[in-house]
């Protein structure tokens, strides 16, 4: 047991110690250092504030065979659409594509956290990412399409409850305002689409989002027979779209000419890897999009595709150059 | 080390550089900030390290017509041994060459090879934020890539005898770590000892980049500290000439063998110029031998201004010369106090000190080149580092010891545990909300300013306080005060 003079001598130690920053003038330099980083954080925020105020970004992620799509809203507000993976059985298999593209992306645009994740369907390509960010990203809410996948999609979901983030599920007809932004949900149906090659795909999750004058519709991996029903219960409100991230990578199984014909979009974003060995995006779709004029983006030639819109005007940018229409974007900056 | 990074940004004609050397060392002479370098030695290496700049060969701007299909050169980084690969750097007339290959690991540093393949450039980033390889071969001068299976063949071997050595010893360690611990912990184990991160895996490494504690997987002056101090221990029966031999020995074996990259060049250097002080009973000045440890690293390679890893170790080194007299002062209180409560309380918040200033120092170079900051490294760095520098001292051990029956299963038991709880600490702590923060930095221009602001407030600050110190104790050490007591 310490005495009461080892206790002294020990608090008189502390206090010797701690006499160097009792100095007075140390105090004052303190407190100048202070204040600076105070005025400066201030400002910081305020320029970022004013900086991202009135813009609605929409970044494509390049996560090789998969699909991953951040959205900032302009009221900051963040949502991350599926954070990529490896498709099962590929060569590439181990590859962390939300460690290793879709983390790195957050840091680099200083996002803390997430709003919302939304996990479009259950295949490995869109999800297996989603393990680092349940782990490394605090997130408010998660929603995904109800229909059972792998056992990735089991390991997410169990993951993002154990870190206390409500996992809901999503059904076509529900709507939400971000700031300025509605959101509106097309897909899954309330009773599923059965019967088809891949009923998984069929139910992604497809949300269209209206900004001012700008609608942009980002649609999973959804095909033919759930482009043919989004035709039939939304068909007004998908003509003319500013931005359509392409289903399926640009499958042929997607895509069809009626619906590329009647959403005739200005901007196509095609997310698909490198010399993939399933032939995305296929040429024939490619094809329909030329036909129509629709400029087309792919992350296995332009890297990270950024689009941003004020409501009334929009912009893109590319990480590697790759259209003469976008402007290069080496740092992130919006163009 | 700052300025002459100016110099190689620039990557110009001759007569600018040495226009550029000129103007350094004028700068130099001429600030001589508060009396805190001594001109000389700071004008001399500064001169010295642009000048290596400006002369070295693979400084010349040749520009590639066309990539190669075949180079020969000298293998001129650390020969690394991956689970399907070897990965080295080749040196030729017209530039440095990655090399991976799987013909095996017969190849040592300074062996001259040929090397057939299709080379490639290095591809630029595909998202913001991530590495920036295509940037890193610009500053390291390496022209193209080989490709994945690039046929290597020894040209000639003769005099490298030393590199096959160490590369003998550096693979036997790891095969040492590799049977005597589980698959879990031998990663680690190699990590800690030899710098060898390959097999470590991915969120492993990310757990210790979140946690500020990724300088534990490369040797650097606190892993040779630690075997030093050690050795020491072990012989201090010995007196002190034969202690300081046998841990001058021990150190300059453990540069070579991680590699020799600039931590371990710096740390040899900086023990070598301290022993030599105290054999000639002269102080040793931490900044002028920084400086010193500079030069030795820039002879080695002079682009070692642009790498990340140097940058930090020797700001970090320059954090601790910083924090040095507060850490001193508790140092010797916690000696003088005898209550067990009192010395760890004092310890602990000296290790907190130390390591927040460090933090500190490094944060504008972390938050550039890492792109996020670690809030949690202050406190993270003491558990961390205390088991670390047990993994490193077992580790060791069981090395050399671990096929004697009975010690070596306890020591390779020992280690396991240490391991275990270093990942159990390292993973915690990475999962803790806001262990660590995006920076989003992306412009050179921010890390010059703040790394200049902080400079300025740690000169006139720690003159101040230093001031106060030196009043306190007359006797104590103080590198910033212009009238140095001799110890």
């Amino acid at each position: 047991m310490p005495t009461s003079d080892d206790v002294a001598d020990g608090t008189r130690g502390l206090r010797i110690s701690l006499s160097v920053f009792k100095n007075g003038k140390f105090l004052r330099y303190v407190d100048m250092f202070r204040k600076v980083v105070l005025v400066f954080t201030f400002l910081i925020f305020q320029g970022c504030q004013v900086y991202s105020r009135g813009v609605l970004t929409v970044t494509c992620i390049d996560v090789g065979q998969g699909d991953a799509v951040l959205l900032a809203f302009p009221n900051g507000k963040v949502w991350l659409v599926d954070a990529g993976g490896t498709p099962a059985g590929d060569t590439e298999a181990g590859t962390d594509q939300g460690h290793r593209n879709v983390l790195p992306v957050l840091r680099a645009k200083a996002i803390q956290s997430l709003d919302v994740v939304v996990m479009t369907h259950p295949d490995e390509d869109h999800i297996q990412g989603m393990l680092a960010i349940a782990r490394h990203v605090p997130v408010g809410r998660v929603y995904w399409n109800g229909f059972p996948g792998s056992r990735t999609e089991q390991r997410v979901r169990k993951q993002f409850q154990q870190r206390g983030t409500q996992v809901e599920l999503l059904t076509a007809g529900s709507m939400t305002h971000v700031g300025d932004v509605d959101v509106h949900v097309l897909s899954p149906p309330a009773k599923p689409i059965l019967g088809t090659r891949s009923p998984e795909n069929e139910n992604s999750i497809v949300l269209l989002l209206k900004y001012g004058s700008k609608a942009i519709l980002l649609t999973g991996d959804v095909e033919a027979a759930g482009e043919q029903r989004l035709l039939s219960t939304s068909r007004l409100e998908l003509r003319n779209l500013s931005l359509l991230k392409v289903a399926h990578h640009g499958s042929d199984s997607s895509s069809t000419p009626e619906f590329v014909r009647w959403t005739h979009p200005q901007i196509a974003l095609i997310s698909c890897g490198k010399r993939n060995r399933y032939g995305h995006p296929s040429k024939d779709v490619l094809k329909r999009f030329e036909r129509i004029g629709t400029e087309l983006y792919r992350t296995d030639e332009c890297g990270m595709i950024e689009w941003s819109s004020n409501g009334q005007t929009e912009a893109i940018s590319t990480m590697l150059p790759c259209n003469e229409n976008a402007p290069r974007n080496a740092q992130g900056v919006q163009n | 080390m700052f300025v002459t990074s100016f110099v190689v940004a620039t990557q110009s004609t001759m007569l600018i550089r040495l226009v550029l050397t000129v103007l350094v060392v004028l700068l130099v002479i001429a600030l001589r900030p508060a009396g805190i370098f001594r001109r000389r030695v700071n004008a001399f290496a500064a001169a010295l390290g642009c000048i290596l700049i400006a002369v070295h060969p693979l400084a010349k701007d040749v520009p590639l017509d066309s990539l190669p299909t075949e180079v020969t050169g000298d293998v001129c980084s650390p020969v690394r041994t991956g689970p399907t690969s070897v990965r080295f750097t080749v040196c030729a007339p017209t530039g440095k060459y990655a090399i991976r290959t799987k013909t095996g690991s017969s190849f040592n540093y300074l062996d001259r090879v040929r090397v057939v393949s299709d080379f490639t450039l290095p591809e630029p980033p595909r998202n913001i934020g991530e590495f920036d390889y295509q940037a890193w071969c610009r500053f390291h001068h390496v022209r193209a890539l080989s490709s994945p299976n690039a046929m290597v063949e020894l040209v000639d071997s003769g005099r490298n005898d030393i590199g096959k050595f160490i590369t003998t010893v550096r693979l036997w360690i790891d095969a040492r770590c590799e049977s005597g611990l589980p698959s879990e912990t031998a990663p680690l184990a190699s990590g800690i000892l030899l710098s060898i991160t390959d097999d470590l895996p991915f969120e492993l490494q990310e757990a210790f980049g979140r946690t500020g504690t990724v300088h534990v997987l490369s040797t650097s002056g606190m892993h040779i500290s630690v075997l030093v101090a050690s050795i020491g221990t072990v012989l201090i029966w010995a007196g002190r000439t034969s202690t300081a031999a046998a841990g001058l020995g021990l150190s300059i074996i453990i540069g070579f063998a991680s590699g020799g990259g600039p931590a371990p060049i710096r740390a040899v250097t900086s023990l070598v110029a301290r022993l030599g002080a105290r054999f000639l009973m002269r102080p040793p000045e931490p900044w002028h031998l920084l400086c010193l440890c500079a030069c030795a690293a820039m002879i080695r390679d002079p682009f070692v201004v642009m790498d990340a890893g140097a940058q930090l170790s020797f700001q970090a080194v320059s954090g601790l010369i910083v924090a040095s007299p507060f850490a001193d002062v508790i140092s010797q209180r916690v000696q003088q106090s005898p209550a067990i409560s009192i010395k760890v309380s004092l310890t602990l918040m000296q290790g907190i000190l130390v390591s927040f200033v460090v933090t500190l120092i490094t944060a504008p170079t972390v938050a550039y080149h890492m792109q996020h900051l670690s809030l949690i490294s202050p406190i993270a760095n003491l558990p961390v580092g205390f088991l670390s520098e047990w993994a490193l001292i077992i580790g060791a051990l069981a090395v050399f010891l671990g096929e004697i029956p009975g010690l070596g299963a306890i020591l390779w038991t020992l280690l396991h545990g240490i391991l275990s709880g270093l990942i159990f600490v390292a993973n915690t702590l990475a999962e803790l909300p806001y262990s660590d923060v995006a920076t989003g930095v992306s412009s050179p221009i921010f890390v010059i300013l703040t790394c200049s602001v902080m400079t300025a407030i740690f000169i006139i600050v720690g003159k101040k306080i230093s001031k106060g110190i030196a009043v306190a104790q007359p006797s104590y050490f103080v590198p910033w005060s212009p009238s140095k007591p001799i110890l």
